[in-house]
């Protein structure tokens, strides 16, 4: 959909607007939207990753220099960083590293940390892959002790401690 | 399996009649991934049919859907698909495509599993009223029975991996279905919502095709789905709701103290169009519905059973009124047919 107002751009934000109990949806391009003062970086809307992926476009030129189109394929499945920033979806597992340097980015924009605290499988991780994310989260937490990041010690802590549960429970199976 | 869940009302919108709640319902969902395939956007036809083969399989040897109805996405005619949107088994997405995709619902439909929509799995457990935590014991269960014969798509950095950055870490979607008309009344629907998004809570309208807020039903959700747990995020969200709740309340103690001759005028004017209306569209319906609740729940008004409203919010929707009919019917006909059945259970 092209920006009804500037008549030239995508419209990339969408947003609702509600006067008398009317409810409206109005689309328009981020310029446009920055005009009107309208917020377009509040945290973690959906808005947010669009935004994010619309500037990946319009940063596709500056991603190349900076080295990121070198390896532009996840091996796994072909898919690059182009139809990435075109779909906003990844195609396997895999993308995850493929595009790892892409994703840190629009995953701070949208979620709120970026490091899982939640559920685990039961089957994971395998013991060898859990004991190496150990050895590396040690060293992070006593970089964290040092600079007092008190925050990021707990987490790391935390999923120590959930890390090597896992270990021992696949190792009761 | 249709002609059942027409003559039957679905277990999350059954409220016993002394509650009279705000929160309709609520449901949570997770997404997740096989970690040896392509996510379903980037899989061939022969890969999202193996999906489907082994997500039945598995989901075969869990207590919740081991004797589930499957239906195959090819098998469902439009009005199928429609109608299992409107029941909020499948999402708008899911039933648009062509590719091969499948879904598993519970006999009572508190659980459904959508199998290639975005990800490979989307399971959900919708339940009545304010009933997030349970929601979440019930999908925690039924989720580690799933995944001891699925090898899950997992990174202990970023957690459960799916199709679209948005959903991975826990894939988890808690929403809970609000009853808001004061607040809409009040016009401070608006700034609940602005409050609620800044810290991650998105608050969405439910009926209609896109997000207006037909009947003053909105959905709340959260929008974060990695960096908290499980627990936190579903407890943060059943706190906000609450808090929603609270304001509600206020408002609507407000508006019968302050403005009790205008409710009573609104909900009486409403139940007189429904009752007698000859033509009547899925959208003045809804509101005119939602009216009536208000009326209920303020007990200025006691003609109606707030089931029968609750009902008819779900049984007026173009779907279900081409199932009850049992054949397909034009805009204009199901406008007359909508008005002919709020008639008789009014």
């Amino acid at each position: 959909m092209i920006c009804p107002f500037w008549n030239k751009n995508e419209a990339t934000i969408h947003f609702t607007e509600i006067s008398n109990s009317k409810m409206e949806e109005t689309h328009m391009c981020e310029e446009c939207a920055m005009k009107k003062g309208i917020e377009t970086s509040l945290p973690f809307s959906f808005g947010d990753i669009l935004s994010a992926i619309t500037k990946g476009i319009e940063n596709l030129n500056q991603f190349e220099n900076e080295g990121f189109l070198e390896n532009p394929e996840c091996s796994a499945c072909g898919l690059t960083i182009k139809d990435f920033i075109k779909q906003g979806r990844l195609g396997c597992p895999e993308c995850y590293e493929a595009f790892a340097d892409a994703l840190k980015d629009i995953i701070k924009n949208v979620q709120k940390s970026p490091n899982h605290t939640g559920k685990i499988p039961k089957i994971f991780p395998r013991p060898k892959d859990a004991k190496r994310r150990i050895k590396e989260l040690e060293k992070n937490l006593n970089d964290a002790v040092a600079e007092e990041r008190y925050e990021d010690c707990v987490a790391f802590r935390d999923e120590i401690k959930r890390l090597k549960q896992s270990i021992e429970s696949t190792q009761n199976v | 399996m249709f002609e059942k869940m027409i003559h039957h009302r679905p277990p999350w919108l059954v409220t016993p009649p002394s509650t009279k709640p705000i929160a309709i319902s609520s449901r949570i969902r997770l997404a997740r991934n096989m970690s040896d395939l392509p996510f379903p956007g980037r899989c061939s036809d022969k890969q999202r049919t193996e999906v489907i083969s082994r997500v039945i399989k598995a989901a075969k040897k869990t207590v919740l859907l081991q004797k589930a109805e499957i239906l195959k996405l090819d098998s469902l005619s439009q009005i199928d698909r429609q109608f299992l949107v409107e029941r909020h088994l499948v999402s708008p997405e899911f039933v648009q495509q062509e590719a091969p995709a499948a879904v598993i619902i519970s006999n009572d439909e508190t659980c459904s599993l959508m199998i290639n929509e975005e990800d490979h799995i989307r399971m959900q457990i919708l339940r009545s009223e304010l009933n997030l935590e349970e929601a979440w014991e019930m999908i925690n269960k039924f989720d580690s029975e799933l995944e001891k014969s699925l090898p899950y798509a997992f990174s202990s950095k970023y957690g459960y991996l799916t199709a679209c950055p948005t959903n991975v870490g826990t894939g988890l979607r808690a929403s809970a279905m609000l009853h808001l008309p004061a607040l809409v009344h009040e016009h401070k629907i608006g700034s609940v919502m602005s409050a609620v998004g800044k810290i991650g809570i998105a608050v969405r309208g439910l009926y209609g095709e896109s997000s207006d807020s037909k009947g003053n039903m909105f959905q709340i959700s959260n929008q974060v789905t990695l960096g908290q747990d499980e627990k936190n995020i579903v407890n943060q969200l059943h706190q906000i709701v609450l808090r929603i709740i609270e304001h509600e309340n206020k408002l609507r103690e407000a508006l019968i103290a302050n403005k009790p001759h205008q409710i009573k005028n609104d909900v009486g004017r409403a139940y007189g169009t429904l009752k007698y209306a000859e033509i009547l569209t899925s959208e003045e319906a809804t509101d005119l519905l939602s009216s009536l609740l208000i009326g209920v729940d303020l007990q200025v008004f006691d003609e109606v059973d707030r089931t029968v409203v609750n009902e008819l919010l779900i049984d007026i929707q173009p779907a279900h009124l081409q199932k009850m009919k049992g054949k397909n019917l034009t805009a204009e006909q199901r406008d007359l047919y909508r008005a002919k059945i709020i008639r008789k259970r009014l």
